[in-house]
């Protein structure tokens, strides 16, 4: 157990504080690492990585809306090597907590990312993303309970890992898909992906060259949020909660609602100090009120 | 001024208004604290619009420190820039500089710098380096409200004439096929004038190096989230087709972009 006044515990994995970078708007780290130090913060968690690189969805590929951004990235990657051997390592190297999130076509994918990741010393979880709605087939794990399951079993047979599972926002029976990644052997939830959003421009014609893409940013918030709160009740799973959060009182309405950490994402965008300010204002209110660690999360 | 880019950073600037042009363009100038930038780089500033911020090509450089931007009165950013000017002590959060800017062309060489009248303004800093470094440039600009301006009015306060032409994909193309055309040509104007340009040096035998700066929706603006894909025209890795504009942009050599 970390000695850091906010420290965390994410199943077995300790987090210096509970603020993580959400896998996604970081990317791959870019010059947010000129900006600001990722040390400082709970975890890393970074783009998704598949087994070859992707070459993502054609422009345009974000569109900002009314309470929030809609992207359709699709998951553009170099390919899990060239994440491990670059910025997987150099992260690591500079002290952060590394965790890689892994995308697939199928259940093969995932398990060969796994394999990969967990042969690096660098990386300290694998999060498994089973819900991105900007490319084919992305939700079919996310929302089928006997087929997440599968698949975290058979990443579960590869690596000792931590494994955390990003759910969607909306499934059709949220209990049921977190008991499912639960017993498969998940040691975390992260609560929640974008969600699937439209948005249309003044002809009538999609802002998107994939159409369709995935909701974040503010508007997300109360549907992440009961989400957390509604998993929380079901599960005995740590929860990583994340939709919205800008400011630490955000990320203190996740806490109460039930998760231990939470992930910062868009907000980077306006304001690429948001998570370590987040992080400084919650590690201040924990050395300030003297609280033993965790007890903010509950 | 500088040519090499500095280490991009972040900080709450203080903003006012600089100046009202003709009732057509606001310069807002902005306070110091961020590193200088060189030509064709951008500053993005939180203007409180939305998720997003917004991307600026900086307009002039203040005794200060800071520098100014030119915005046009009626959009989103405007507005919300207006609302924090309503304030007693307004700040932004900005971060920069960022992207690849205009390199700097050879020794010897003369320039062309070709702009339409709502992108002349990002050229200014590159004229006035060219300019400060002697180099021989020549300025065009086209379309509608090239003679007012504010940034032709800098540039003639610096002893740089800009031409008004009517319209700047066809002044472009008469300057690459003149019997002696530029070393190197740098076009700041709406996609189908740099896809033009694109095509004119495609074409030519010994063609000039021509420099575009894209404008495309971004979202990070540091190279993270690969909002802002760029096709490429002839990338070295299929797998890669993409470039992306606030990093390996928003300065492209033409031949680079592929253009649709």
């Amino acid at each position: 157990m970390s000695d850091a006044p906010a420290a965390v515990d994410v199943g077995r994995l300790v987090l210096k504080n509970p603020v993580v970078l959400a896998s996604g708007p970081f990317g791959f780290g870019g010059r947010y690492v000129e900006l600001f130090d990722p040390a400082r913060l709970g975890a890393v968690v970074l783009k998704g990585a598949a087994p070859v690189p992707w070459p993502g969805n054609p422009p345009p590929r974000v569109a900002a809306v009314d309470g929030g951004l809609v992207n359709a990235i699709g998951l553009e990657n170099p390919g899990i090597d060239a994440v491990l051997a670059g910025p997987a390592r150099a992260l690591a190297a500079a002290g952060a907590t590394v965790v890689v999130n892994a995308i697939g076509h199928d259940a093969a994918d995932f398990v060969e990312v796994a394999r990969r990741a967990a042969d690096s010393p660098d990386v300290r979880a694998i999060e498994l993303n089973v819900s991105c709605p900007n490319v084919p087939d992305g939700l079919r794990y996310g929302t089928d309970p006997g087929a997440v399951a599968g698949l975290v079993a058979a990443v579960r047979a590869v690596t000792r890992l931590p494994l955390w599972v990003k759910l969607p926002p909306t499934p059709p029976d949220r209990a049921a898909l977190a008991r499912a990644v639960r017993d498969a052997g998940a040691d975390a939830l992260s609560l929640v992906n974008t969600l699937p959003a439209l948005p249309l421009g003044p002809t009538g014609r999609s802002r998107l060259g994939a159409w369709a893409g995935g909701l974040s940013g503010p508007a997300l918030r109360p549907v992440a949020l009961l989400a957390v709160a509604e998993c929380a009740r079901s599960v005995d799973l740590p929860i990583i909660g994340m939709g919205g959060i800008e400011t630490a009182e955000h990320a203190r309405l996740f806490l109460a609602a039930g998760a231990r950490a939470v992930a910062v994402g868009t907000a980077l965008f306006r304001n690429p100090l948001a998570a370590v300010e987040i992080a400084a204002a919650l590690d201040d209110a924990a050395v300030h009120a003297g609280r033993p660690k965790q007890d903010h999360a509950r | 001024m500088t040519w090499r880019p500095p280490a991009p950073a972040v900080a709450d600037l203080a903003i006012a208004v600089a100046g009202r042009r003709r009732a057509r363009d606001v310069e807002i100038a902005f306070g110091p604290g961020l590193p200088e930038g060189a030509p064709g780089q951008f500053v993005m500033v939180d203007t409180g619009d939305g998720v997003l911020p917004t991307p600026f090509s900086v307009f002039r450089d203040r005794p200060d420190g800071g520098f100014s931007v030119l915005i046009r009165p009626g959009g989103r950013p405007a507005a919300a820039l207006s609302a924090r000017l309503r304030g007693s002590r307004p700040t932004v959060r900005a971060f920069g500089p960022l992207g690849r800017p205009f390199p700097p062309p050879p020794p010897g060489a003369r320039a062309l710098c070709a702009a339409d009248a709502g992108h002349l303004s990002s050229l200014v800093r590159l004229v006035q380096a060219l300019a400060q470094g002697a180099t021989p440039v020549r300025v065009i600009a086209g379309g509608e409200g090239v003679a007012r301006a504010p940034a032709r009015r800098v540039l003639a306060d610096a002893g740089v004439r800009v031409e008004a032409v009517p319209e700047v994909t066809a002044a472009v193309a008469a300057a690459l096929s003149a019997a002696t055309p530029a070393d190197v040509v740098y076009v700041a104007a709406p996609v189908d004038a740099l896809a033009h340009a694109a095509r004119l040096a495609g074409d030519m035998a010994a063609a000039p190096a021509v420099y575009v700066a894209v404008e495309v929706a971004m979202a990070c603006g540091v190279g993270a989230c690969f909002g802002c894909p760029v096709a490429l025209a002839r990338p070295e890795d299929p797998r890669h087709p993409y470039a992306r504009a606030c990093t390996e942009g928003p300065v492209f050599a033409a031949q680079e972009v592929r253009f649709s």
